[in-house]
């Protein structure tokens, strides 16, 4: 296997998958601005008040994680089509559970004053201490439910078309030809993926369910105590999953794109099944025990929890970037705007993934921790990684990656200016500046005037991108 | 989806929220001992005139009282536990209303549920263990026991008896006025129902 | 007797059984009998009965209940309710409550949801299957920390090990779920969702 044989894209799917991404387009930038509104007031040179500045940081949170799962789902709803049957309806249905629930976290944060930070950790929402009250808080707690079952219904019919294709689960992460040696054909890459996104998303979403209710409950009623251990457990079991998703559900172009440029196919071999499998089994399988059985988090816990979330993504990223290296090496593929983002992507993902590890080491982590550090390794890998990914998703899909000229040097500058921004952050990390704080000590000012000027070069080659996108909608792809 | 079947969802949507709402007095009643106090202070019940006896002998009723207000707790003198802190508490609230000078305004009644080990001794036991100054804190006894069965079905109290610790069962203090039960405060709430009385007496 | 008479009659007689019979005190004397026991076999009577009512009948309902949707909102909501402490708290107290679950489980439980669950979109089954869970987890959690009792008529001790029950019920829900979806092998369709079972299913209910 194989390269896909693109099915015709028409009507409303292909309103839907264009409205997915320009959507994403959009909040990229709008989200980006309200990071480097953050970096200025962090400058010194904007004055926000620190409860508006963490509405803002909770707002950037929320909505940056929010559009990259809105935004990988597009993606690999784009690419899964071609194999498997999937509703058009649920795609819409998504679309509207996530619009409207993005309106009540809007009004939760700007006009509830919540600014208890999107990972929302118990007892924040209920202890907003006047800044923000309990309809603030449920309102943005409500907000994220609503967006977690329209991402439920869509994953339940990446199931279902699986499964009536394939028969399983198993068969399609490609378990008979891992572990039965079977000699059929691998189901295609795109498929796995999928496999794996919807596995680990559904359970992260019952877990949000489960959660999100509770704390719900305890908003209004406070005598039910949550334990707090568990309940922030749970909350990270949906949270890091889910935005870890993104990324596996994004990396779908790079294994649809590249093999169509350089027309040779993507290999699926048993590496490749492995390490899919792999990461599968280690989110699942690193937190139930987590959940259920240490209520005490013994150290032990906490360690294997924190190699095992890192290194959880570890053989995927690998497969990846060994397979882009040798389906490109010598391929004459043509350098479009495209090729490059997606290159760059993996790129960004490798690099992001080393400050992480490193952070995962628990002697730094003990210096590191709650630093700029950990913005600096999470940035590096959403921006120069995933980001890039996602745009250049959107070039191939616009039919505009054959542009140079602006987009070229916009391309140019994102690189530079998304790592040296990244790196602003990973120096201010190793100069023990904490995260967020809103209000910096004079001795740490210069950090964030020289990180601001870079991220608004960031945001404005974000911008050109979204704009290419924007405005050739209408000569999208059709297939 | 066809017209039929569009509007049974619709009404059904209407009637199963309703239910729910109904159900819970608009999401805020979610269990019977929440019903039971919200309904006693919406509509007030008269208590029936049932003839109790106290520990000296002298028989009264829940109906009427020579006092404004009344507090009854409903208790067994064997109990190992809430029976135990809401005597702690009603010491509280006698040395706290003698305080504020409302003693003489004011009846405290322990009521037992269990007639057949608490007679008038144990019941004076009960009031001495607890420093309760007589006659401001009375304990008394139902004489009939199907008069008991149906006071406790009234006030909604239910009693479990349990092997090991003798009766488990939902503890409250009532407040009467006018031989009405007008509020229930929970056992922890002896603030609260301070406040309530110094609130009732001052108008 | 048919097949639907047979299933009727045994309906039937499990309906007389939990009902009638002293088994009836025995199931509601604990809180944990009541709720995982007593409820879900009055919904599986209902079950019971859906599954055998006279196919005009099914006909005729099946116009009112287009892709199952209203059909398992009736069953949600019934099931809801009777989940409120308060009204199982009732139900032990007040004979009419008692009678007003047992005939709204069976007719409203279990009755509906015979008629609808192979009518639903597989997606839609999933999201039921996924809230029931997810009701289970948080039930039995709030059960688990609750510092009061939710029924006066139940000790807190029996109100912990309902909530372990749902917890652990949860769990093993989630696994004989998950087995067949990882390695069952469903007939793989070339057309995509699954072919209705039901021959009454509206060609083009959607
Ligand atoms: C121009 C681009 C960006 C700028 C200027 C920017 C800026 C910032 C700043 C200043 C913070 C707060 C740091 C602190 O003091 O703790 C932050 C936090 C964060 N950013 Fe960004 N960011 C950018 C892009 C992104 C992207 C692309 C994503 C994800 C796709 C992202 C996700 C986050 C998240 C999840 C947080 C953590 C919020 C929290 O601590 O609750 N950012 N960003
Ligand atoms: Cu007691």
């Amino acid at each position: 296997m194989t390269t896909s044989t693109p099915s015709p894209l028409t009507g409303s799917a292909r309103a839907g998958i264009l409205t997915y991404m320009g959507i994403s387009a959009l909040v990229y930038v709008l989200m980006m601005s309200l990071g480097l509104v953050m970096r200025l007031t962090q400058a010194t040179w904007l004055d926000l008040p620190p409860n508006l500045f963490y509405e803002v940081m909770t707002a950037h949170g929320a909505g940056m994680v929010g559009i990259s799962g809105l935004a990988g789902s597009g993606v690999i709803w784009y690419f899964l089509r071609r194999y498997v049957d999937l509703s058009t309806g649920i795609l819409w249905a998504n679309l509207t559970f996530f619009l409207t629930g993005v309106v009540l976290i809007l009004g939760g944060i700007f006009l509830g004053g919540y600014a208890g930070g999107w990972t929302f950790l118990f007892p924040l929402p209920a202890k907003g201490l006047g800044a923000w009250g309990v309809p603030g808080a449920a309102s943005f707690l409500i907000g994220l439910l609503l967006i977690g079952v329209g991402f439920l219904l869509l994953y339940l019919d990446f199931a279902r078309a699986i499964i009536a294709k394939y028969g399983s689960l198993g068969n399609s992460l490609g378990w008979p030809q891992l572990f039965g040696g079977s000699t059929d054909e691998s189901p295609p890459a795109a498929v796995i993926a999928a496999t794996m996104v919807l596995i680990v998303n559904i359970a992260g979403i019952l877990a949000g369910a489960v959660v999100l209710v509770l704390i719900l409950v305890n908003l209004f009623m406070p005598e039910f105590a949550l334990d707090p251990l568990l309940t922030k457990n749970l909350t990270y079991f949906f949270g890091h999953v889910f935005i870890n998703a993104t990324i596996y559900q994004a990396v779908v172009a790079v294994y649809e794109i590249l093999p169509e440029y350089t027309k040779r196919p993507w290999k699926v071999n048993k590496v490749f099944l492995a390490a899919w499998t792999a990461s599968t089994v280690m989110v699942m399988a690193v937190y139930p025990h987590h959940l259920l059985l240490d209520f005490a988090m013994p150290t032990w816990a906490l360690v294997m929890g924190q190699i095992f979330s890192y290194l959880g993504g570890f053989p995927i990223l690998v497969v990846t970037g060994w397979g882009a290296l040798t389906i490109v090496h010598r391929s004459g593929i043509e350098w479009d705007m495209a090729a490059r983002l997606l290159f760059l992507s993996i790129f960004g993902w490798c690099v992001g993934v080393v400050p992480a590890v490193i952070d995962g080491t628990i002697a730094v982590n003990q210096v590191m921790h709650n630093t700029m550090w950990v913005p600096g390794h999470f940035h590096m890998y959403l921006i120069v990684g995933l980001v890039a990914m996602l745009f250049g998703f959107m070039y191939y899909l616009s039919n505009q990656s054959k542009r140079t000229g602006i987009d070229k040097v916009a391309f140019w500058l994102y690189l530079v200016a998304g790592v040296a921004f990244s790196f602003g952050f990973l120096t201010s990390g190793m100069n023990s500046i904490p995260r967020r704080w809103a209000v910096h000590l004079p001795e740490w000012v210069s950090f964030s005037q020289s990180s601001s000027a870079i991220a608004a070069v960031v945001a404005l080659a974000a911008l050109v991108f979204a704009l290419r996108f924007l405005t050739s909608l209408k000569h999208a792809r059709t297939t | 989806m066809n017209g039929s079947s569009t509007i049974a969802t619709i009404v059904i949507l209407a009637i199963g929220l309703s239910a729910l709402t109904v159900g819970t007095n608009g999401w805020s009643t979610w269990t019977a001992e929440a019903a039971r106090r919200q309904a006693v202070v919406e509509r007030p019940r008269p208590l029936p005139a049932y003839q109790l006896l106290d520990s000296r002998g002298e028989s009264l009723t829940l109906a009427q009282s020579e006092r404004d207000l009344t507090v009854v707790d409903l208790i067994y003198t064997q109990c190992p536990t809430v029976c135990l802190a809401m005597g702690a508490q009603f010491r509280q609230l006698q040395s706290e209303l003698a305080t504020a000078g409302l003693l003489e305004r004011v009846e405290l009644l322990s009521v037992t549920f269990d007639p057949a080990n608490d007679d008038q001794s144990t019941l004076s036991d009960y009031l001495r263990r607890f420093g309760a100054v007589e006659p401001h804190w009375r304990a008394a006894r139902f004489q009939d026991n199907d008069e008991l069965a149906a006071s406790l079905t009234d006030l909604g109290v239910i009693v479990i008896p349990e092997q090991s610790m003798g009766f488990v069962h939902n503890a409250a203090y009532y407040l009467i006025e006018n031989g009405r039960v007008i509020e229930i405060f929970d056992i922890e709430a002896r603030t609260d129902l301070f406040e309530a009385i110094r609130a009732r007496l001052a108008t | 007797m048919s097949k639907n008479q047979r299933l009727a009659a045994v309906s039937s007689g499990l309906l007389i059984l939990i009902t009638l019979t002293p088994v009836a005190s025995q199931l509601t004397s604990t809180m944990r009998g009541h709720v995982l026991l007593q409820i879900p076999l009055l919904v599986a009577v209902g079950i019971g009965f859906g599954r055998s009512l006279a196919p005009h009948l099914v006909r005729f309902l099946n116009r009112w209940n287009a892709m199952g949707i209203p059909g398992i909102l009736i069953t949600i909501f019934t099931i809801a309710f009777w989940m409120i402490p308060r009204w199982i708290d009732a139900s032990l107290t007040n004979t009419s409550v008692e009678w007003i679950k047992h005939s709204s489980l069976v007719l409203l439980g279990g009755i509906p949801l015979a008629l609808s669950w192979e009518r639903l979109y597989p997606v839609a089954r999933g999201a039921v299957k996924i809230e029931f869970l997810s009701m289970l987890f948080r039930l039995g959690w709030l059960y688990l920390i609750s510092p009061d009792r939710f029924c006066n008529s139940y000790l807190l001790e029996d109100q912990i090990w309902l909530g372990w029950g749902m917890i652990i019920i949860g769990m093993a829900l989630t696994l004989t779920w998950l087995v067949p979806v990882f390695f069952g092998e469903y007939a793989p369709a070339e057309t995509g969702h699954s072919s209705p079972k039901n021959p009454n299913e509206a060609p083009n209910a959607a």
